[in-house]
């Protein structure tokens, strides 16, 4: 479902594999792989070898992001990001390519089972659904209107 | 915004003879409306979503005190100010009160119907506020200085040249080149409206969807530029109306499944975001103030009336990109707001029926709007529930009246509905006769019609009524 709603995926075996596949996509859309991190425990234990990488908030200046995503929604493939101290908000929509990553463990089938594992509401509860597009042109579609341009989920399959 | 509704005619007029709304509205016809039936088709259950969406609307308009006090106080609990607004006035005043401190200077808003209602801009713009739209349709009709044409497409009149030309106006003195190309367009509002975004002292949105059990507001695009502009900012001020609050998160799923579906033919909308409260004390970005400013204006007068099923429209456009006559002049002939056939509904309760008299005549009755409306609001009836007020109103032509008067006497006596109608098929006959069109089949004037034929022939009948034929048939057999 992802693919289809025009963002772009890959499937790696655990975190630590997360910033090789990373590097691998901003060289392949010929951007530097210099990247603003959301400063979750995920993302903060792992070796960012090969990527010049900062934990903070984004601004207009960084290019890239990544993000860690609280869970997707199989059925419309949907990201879902939750503000916190370890999750900033403006990550998922300053940059132009913003790479999410998703734990399949953190996958739900549907929107209402997503619910009841967010428990208080946060400031901010994005569901996130391919790049930003716009169709105020003449009712056709453009990609990159004010969000990211490109969208790249990378699904790691271990649990741990 | 100003209603010009009572001259719909005429604007409908000049809507028609407009070459460049022509083309626009050309190119826009059947994207939405195809895209929509695929998605439509590939959910089994877009039926029973229907009737659940219009049953919880309704349950919720008959307990509507309950939820919306219920979502103030989950508003108020998660640190966010409401403000309650009875019509326009009132919210032009909170929201410049609230915005009045020496250090705002620029307000950046993202896309909202409700605002139009009551040109909060212009109320913002004379309490010395800079305003900038970020929806790149009412950034574009902004720079027009026009209003919008589509409730979720509002620049849909307009050319990819005529927006060469504005950008080129408008923007060439910061330095940036004219564009041509599509990719350009967009590439270049993204540039200008990041420095905007970026230095805005307050955001204002709308909302979709108000949840009562969370206290938290729905907003959905596709562009992001709502984030942009609830985010950035110190201030977020939510302004968005009385009936567009639903129980809680277990029903939104419902209404997001249907909304995106219906409005732009996408199985879910890039960006739907939940927004409660402002950024929480260890949160690393977000505003510091969060308000909402719930407007009625006219709304509560509708509850428990005739027309209170109008009340659920989630404002999809979906009866508009079905309309054949929205889809031929556009939206601004409809004088106010809300076009098509939900503004023609909502128009005359909002601004008075006596000001948009003709608004429920802009209807075929085709039915099509009805069909597909994802809360089932019977827009056709609501629309002929107009035409009887008007009528009772005495609002109607007298020989509007007069000729419903000989037609209903016509209508209920069967042998002279069938005199009358025989009489009236054989006269056509022999004038096509007499005016040597009977071979072509079609007459190009017939006296009376005139408004009929002057776009089309109107064909020569058969010789024989459909009664008439019946008849003879069930004689020869």
């Amino acid at each position: 479902m992802h693919t289809r709603v025009q963002g772009t995926f890959e499937g790696v075996d655990s975190l630590q594999d997360v910033p090789l596949a990373a590097h691998r996509y901003l060289v392949g859309q010929s951007v530097s792989p210099e990247v603003v991190i959301s400063p979750s425990p995920e993302l903060t234990s792992i070796n960012w070898k090969g990527l010049k990488v900062e934990f903070r908030v984004a601004n207009r200046k960084d290019r890239s992001s990544v993000t860690m995503a609280f869970a997707g929604i199989a059925e419309t493939g949907t990201l879902v990001m939750v503000s916190s101290k370890q999750s900033p908000i403006n990550h998922h929509f300053l940059p132009e390519f913003n790479i999410a990553v998703l734990k399949q463990s953190k996958l739900v089938d549907c929107m209402e089972n997503l619910w009841p594992l967010i428990g208080e509401h946060p400031r901010t509860i994005n569901l996130i659904t391919g790049p930003s597009k716009t169709a105020d042109i003449e009712q056709t579609i453009v990609y990159g209107a004010h969000g990211p341009r490109a969208l790249h989920v990378i699904l790691v399959r271990s649990t741990c | 915004m100003q209603v010009q509704s009572k001259n719909f005619r005429k604007t409908a007029k000049k809507a028609l003879l407009d070459a460049d709304l022509r083309v626009a509205m050309g190119r826009a016809e059947g994207g939405f409306v195809d895209t929509r039936k695929l998605v439509v088709e590939e959910l089994d259950n877009f039926q029973e979503y229907r009737e659940f969406a219009r049953d919880t609307k309704n349950h919720v308009l008959a307990h509507l005190d309950y939820y919306l006090t219920k979502f103030e106080s989950n508003v108020q609990a998660s640190g966010g100010q409401v403000h309650w607004a009875s019509n326009g006035e009132e919210v032009n005043r909170i929201v410049v009160d609230i915005c009045k401190r020496p250090e705002i200077k620029k307000i950046t808003k993202g896309k909202s119907m409700v605002s139009e209602e009551f040109a909060l801009n212009a109320g913002l713009e004379a309490a010395d506020f800079q305003v900038i739209e970020t929806d790149l349709g009412e950034y574009i009709i902004q720079l027009a200085n026009e209003t919008p044409s589509h409730i979720i497409a509002p620049a849909v009149h307009k050319t990819k040249q005529a927006v060469t030309d504005l950008f080129d106006e408008y923007h060439r003195e910061a330095g940036y080149p004219r564009v041509v190309e599509r990719l350009d367009i967009v590439n270049q509002a993204r540039q200008v409206l990041r420095d905007h975004f970026c230095t805005a002292d307050v955001g204002i949105t709308g909302g979709n969807f108000l949840i009562a059990d969370t206290g938290s507001i729905a907003l959905i695009t596709n562009e992001g530029n709502g984030d942009l502009t609830a985010n950035l900012p110190k201030i977020h001020i939510v302004v968005t109306s009385i009936e567009k609050v639903i129980p809680d998160m277990q029903a939104l799923g419902g209404f997001l499944r249907l909304l995106g579906r219906s409005a732009t033919g996408q199985i879910m909308s890039v960006y739907t975001t939940l927004f409660n409260g402002p950024k929480r004390i260890d949160d690393l970005d977000g505003p510091e103030e969060f308000h909402v400013v719930l407007v009625d204006n006219g709304r509560s007068e509708i509850l428990g009336t005739q027309f209170q099923d109008i009340l659920r429209c989630i404002k999809c456009g979906a009866c508009m990109n079905h309309c054949p006559v929205y889809t031929n002049i556009g939206g601004h002939a409809y004088g106010w707001v809300y076009p098509g056939p939900m503004g023609s509904v909502l128009t005359p309760l909002m601004v008075g029926q006596k000001n948009a008299p003709d608004l429920p005549y802009a209807c075929t009755l085709n039915g099509r709007c009805k069909t597909v409306c994802p809360v089932m609001i019977p827009l056709p009836d609501l629309l002929r529930k107009h035409r009887n007020n008007l009528v009772e109103m005495g609002e109607s032509k007298r020989f509007q009246r007069w000729g419903m008067w000989v037609w209903a006497q016509v209508a209920r006596n069967p042998r002279l509905y069938f005199l009358m109608t025989s009489l009236y098929v054989r006269k056509l006959n022999v004038l096509a006769r007499l005016l040597l069109v009977f071979r072509r089949g079609s007459f190009k004037h017939i006296p009376m019609l005139g408004a009929w034929t002057s776009t089309r022939d109107f064909p020569v009948p058969s010789t024989a009524t459909f009664q008439g034929q019946w008849k003879k048939r069930k004689r020869s057999e």
